[in-house]
């Protein structure tokens, strides 16, 4: 015989299920922490080197040459990331290129060089290619001035059709509209047109 | 399952094919069966979808690894939330996401507008399942997700750690509803064209369409922004990458439409550039889909380099040339019913608008081809980075946000010089005020100082409006002020909602300004050392290094570095960046480590920690810390631009057909008087 739920039994089983994932979570957490506890790592080493990304260099201050990172900003890392070598260096931490690029800018830096001669020295050495933006010139001065030529050039046109409809409509339009006229073409009351009226005027003003 | 799923897709095409035949041979026009039967096919394309998605559920949910796409983005271990994501984590999957999509959206308009839109229906089915029988068959012949391998492997490889992350449940399936839905205001659009039937009916479609594309674009983007913000580690949340722009471009040109479709409602003006948007669109969302799956520019975020790029490619020419001889052929019935008679005008400055919402598109997708290009021309292969699309689209940003507040001061047809100062001089006056203030305050970057003060300007057009709604509420009906701003609101949604969007728009660009005032530094720590960080507003943070804890969950090993951080003294809390190392259920590595960004954030800055790698086996650890400005405004930004939108799109007018067309004649805001004491 089929058996009927309960509003009671329904709640007792949903209060049910939602403790045991909890009660669950909770054991295994214990465990964990037990598994920790039974084996601690050395005082200040790490439980379990090969889990993360290590590295033998500490980062010092000239990691953080202002000149050198505006710079790292401009130059683009060649590894398949599309980032700028400072974000590329700080972020994708596998990549072996932007950590190779930044001593090569740093060394510039300590030469004295400013940011304009650092981005010179590695396009000089790497082409182009080794920047975020094109240099602004030749063809590529083409990539910088069409978008705005563009927009300019129809803002122009734009500017003079609307100047020659203005013009045009000027001419036409001899006398405004009377409201004789509203009332023929939008068929409204006296009293509306008054209301319109009085409206207009009270912008106006 | 397998089979009934690639079974789901041969019958989709099969169904999809007829629908399109009977569609375009225009037999319907003469069958009434034949006509029911095109409804249906559309109907059945969505349960077919829907069988072919549960499909491939099922396999993930059994772990059937022998099926070659579950095998490849998820594993035995993989938490069962993140097999939602799994989905469409690959090419095949969300291939299948874009086709259940499709079909949904074009049952929806079928169901939802069968009276009102009954001419055009037909012929948007035909155009809606043309679209479905592409994706499917690119499905069967290039990218079936269904493919079984000739072995079963013991475990998957697990889905990308980057992917494991709420955002990814959320964010790719609001992008795809952007994106997919523009094929509705498309398939209308060609309807219209099909059937000659060129009056207001289809536009009001349209219009409701985009606005449900546009929405579901703008959060998909914003979602997308604040994944890559609290996941990739790097800081930012707008790149200028190939993917991100190609979820910009179609949002341009639909916002575009947005704005010109009320020139064709209000003066039966510029159709023809109306249409060629709404095709435009269309197209430039099939054009990021090659773009993300053809592999032709390098992106984070591209699926692999794959055939599939190609067949959009083609999909792209031949649904481009199709849909411009369609527009060229019905040209002359798309005359102007009126024109343009002022250069002080509503119309004139959204006219303007246009063009630069549409040259922000051109230059976005001129900077994202270039390289091909210069290539091509030069012989050289080089980068087009943030630095190149910030100096071109900078200042059109600048005009563009200006635009945004000078819009809808202007009345319709022709503003008179009284109206001009009467809107203008409040809102000037912030403007000047606030670039006053700014600069007196040391503030020397002049696009910061041009962004906020156009900010300052649009808010106070947008409060000016409010204020004088409100008021005007406050004196016809003798309303509260918070009735009266309901009232206004729910009377004119789609205004209103238009203006909370601007605010949206302009705490965007308030955010971005952020980004002028960036600080990083990287520090090596031992534990208990500590290191400063000046925030720009001239606070001083300490973080204190309190060591790296390890331990395993679910399905990774977790290295986390915790820190104490201070703010002038005072203790903010604990800060814990972490590596994670995914394995798989039988503990082997499945990926490179990945980074969890440690986060606090606030209105005026967030507090951004990354935990690099620690030094040899100590538990010394290097850190990129970052003091990002103004970063939480992005989100709130796309909250309210979120509610503005649904405010505008909630259906129905709000205001009456005559209260709407006395609108047309009044100056801007002042609707709610008119209309109220015309007809009440």
């Amino acid at each position: 015989m089929a058996r009927t739920l309960s509003r009671r039994d329904l709640l007792a089983l949903g209060l049910g299920g939602l403790a045991l994932p909890a009660l669950a979570s909770l054991s295994l957490g214990t465990s964990l922490r037990a598994q920790q506890q039974a084996t601690p790592a050395p005082a200040d080493q790490l439980y379990d080197p090969n889990s993360l990304e290590r590295r033998d260099a500490i980062v010092e201050e000239t990691d953080n040459d202002v000149t050198a990172n505006a710079a790292e900003h401009r130059l683009a890392c060649p590894c398949p990331c599309t980032l700028d070598i400072f974000t590329c260096r700080t972020t994708d931490f596998t990549c072996s290129y932007s950590p190779a690029r930044h001593k090569e800018v740093v060394a510039l830096v300590e030469q004295g060089m400013n940011v304009q001669q650092i981005l010179d020295a590695m396009v000089a050495q790497y082409g182009e290619e080794a920047l975020m933006a094109p240099i602004p010139k030749g063809f590529n001065l083409v990539g910088y001035v069409l978008p705005a030529s563009v927009v300019l050039g129809l803002s122009a046109i734009l500017i003079a059709v609307l100047a020659l409809r203005q013009r045009a409509a000027t001419v036409a339009a001899t006398s405004p509209p009377s409201p004789l006229s509203l009332a023929g073409e939008g068929g409204l009351s006296p009293d509306e047109i008054a209301l319109v009226e009085r409206e207009l005027h009270e912008l106006e003003s | 399952m397998t089979l009934l799923g690639t079974f789901a897709l041969w019958a989709t095409a099969l169904i999809a094919l007829w629908g399109a035949i009977v569609a375009f041979s225009g037999q319907w026009q003469t069958r009434p069966d034949l006509r029911r039967s095109l409804t249906g096919s559309v109907y059945a394309g969505l349960g077919l979808m829907v069988t072919a998605a549960i499909c491939l559920w099922q396999v993930f949910a059994a772990h059937d690894f022998n099926v070659q796409y579950v095998s490849a983005y998820s594993s035995r271990n993989l938490p069962p939330y993140f097999l939602i994501s799994a989905f469409w984590a690959g090419q095949k999957g969300s291939l299948l996401l874009w086709a259940l999509v499709l079909s949904l959206f074009a049952s929806l308009a079928q169901w939802l507008t069968a009276r009102r839109h009954a001419d055009l229906l037909p012929w948007v089915a035909g155009v809606t399942n043309a679209s479905l029988l592409f994706f499917v068959l690119v499905m069967i012949v290039a990218a079936n997700p269904f493919e079984r391998l000739a072995f079963t492997p013991d475990d998957g490889n697990g889905l990308n750690p980057q992917l494991q992350h709420p955002a990814m449940i959320i964010h790719p399936p609001m992008l795809y509803l952007g994106y997919i839905s523009a094929t509705i205001p498309f398939a209308f659009a060609m309807a219209a064209l099909l059937s000659r039937k060129l009056d207001t009916g289809w536009i009001h479609a349209i219009r409701k369409w985009t606005l449900v594309s546009w929405l579901f674009l703008s959060i998909g983007v914003t979602l997308g922004m604040w994944w890559a913000y609290v996941e990739l580690g790097w800081g930012g949340y707008w790149g200028w990458d190939p993917v991100e722009n190609a979820s910009f471009l179609p949002w341009l040109t639909m916002t575009a439409f947005l704005h010109s479709v009320m020139i064709q409602e209000k003066r039966g003006m510029l159709k023809r550039w109306n249409l060629t948007l709404v095709i435009i669109t269309f197209l430039l969302t099939i054009f990021g889909t090659f773009l993300t799956r053809s592999g032709v520019i390098a992106s984070v975020h591209s699926f692999t380099q794959s055939p599939v790029g190609w067949w959009f490619l083609g999909f792209l020419i031949v649904a481009g040339v199709w849909a411009f001889t369609l527009l060229y052929t019905r040209w002359p019935d798309l005359e102007p019913e009126a024109e343009l008679e002022s250069m002080a005008s509503r119309e004139s400055a959204f006219l303007f608008n246009n063009l630069l919402l549409v040259g922000i598109a051109f230059s976005v997708l001129w900077g994202t081809l270039f390289p091909i290009l210069s290539e091509a021309v030069q012989g050289t292969k080089i980068t087009v980075g943030p630095p190149f699309f910030n100096k071109v689209n900078g200042p059109l940003g600048l005009l563009l946000l200006a635009l945004t507040g000078i819009g809808p001061l202007i009345a319709w047809r022709k503003a008179s010089p009284a109206n001009i100062r009467r809107q203008f001089v409040m809102p000037g006056g912030v403007f000047v005020l606030t670039a006053a203030i700014l600069v007196a305050v040391g503030m020397r970057n002049f696009s910061v100082v041009m962004c906020l003060s156009l900010a300052a300007f649009v808010f106070a057009t947008v409060v000016q409006e409010f204020y004088r709604g409100i008021r005007a509420r406050m004196r016809m009906y003798h309303e509260g002020w918070g009735v009266a701003l309901a009232n206004l609101i729910a009377r004119n949604r789609r205004r209103y909602g238009g203006y909370i969007v601007h605010v949206g728009i302009l705490a965007y660009f308030v955010a971005f300004t952020g980004a002028a005032f960036r600080v990083d530094r990287q520090v090596s720590l031992k534990v208990g050392e500590s290191a400063e960080v000046k925030s720009p507003y001239g606070w001083t943070y300490t973080f204190t290094h309190m060591g790296v804890s390890q331990y395993s969950a679910l399905n990774r090993h977790v290295s986390a570095a915790s820190l104490q951080v201070t703010r002038d003294g005072k203790r903010l809390g604990l800060l814990v960046s972490e590596k994670r190392q995914h394995v798989d259920a039988f503990d082997r590595p499945t990926f490179n480590p990945s980074t969890e960004v440690g986060l606090m954030t606030g209105l005026r800055e967030d507090v951004y920690v990354v935990f690099e790698s620690a030094v040899g086996n100590s538990e010394q650890a290097n850190y990129r810390f970052t003091i990002n400005p103004l970063v939480g405004w992005v989100w709130i930004a796309g909250c309210i631009l979120t509610l503005g939108g649904l405010i505008a799109m909630w259906p129905g007018s709000g205001v009456g057909p005559k209260a709407a067309n006395l609108e047309v004649g009044s100056q801007a805001g002042y609707a709610a008087t008119l209309a109220g004491a015309g007809k009440s």
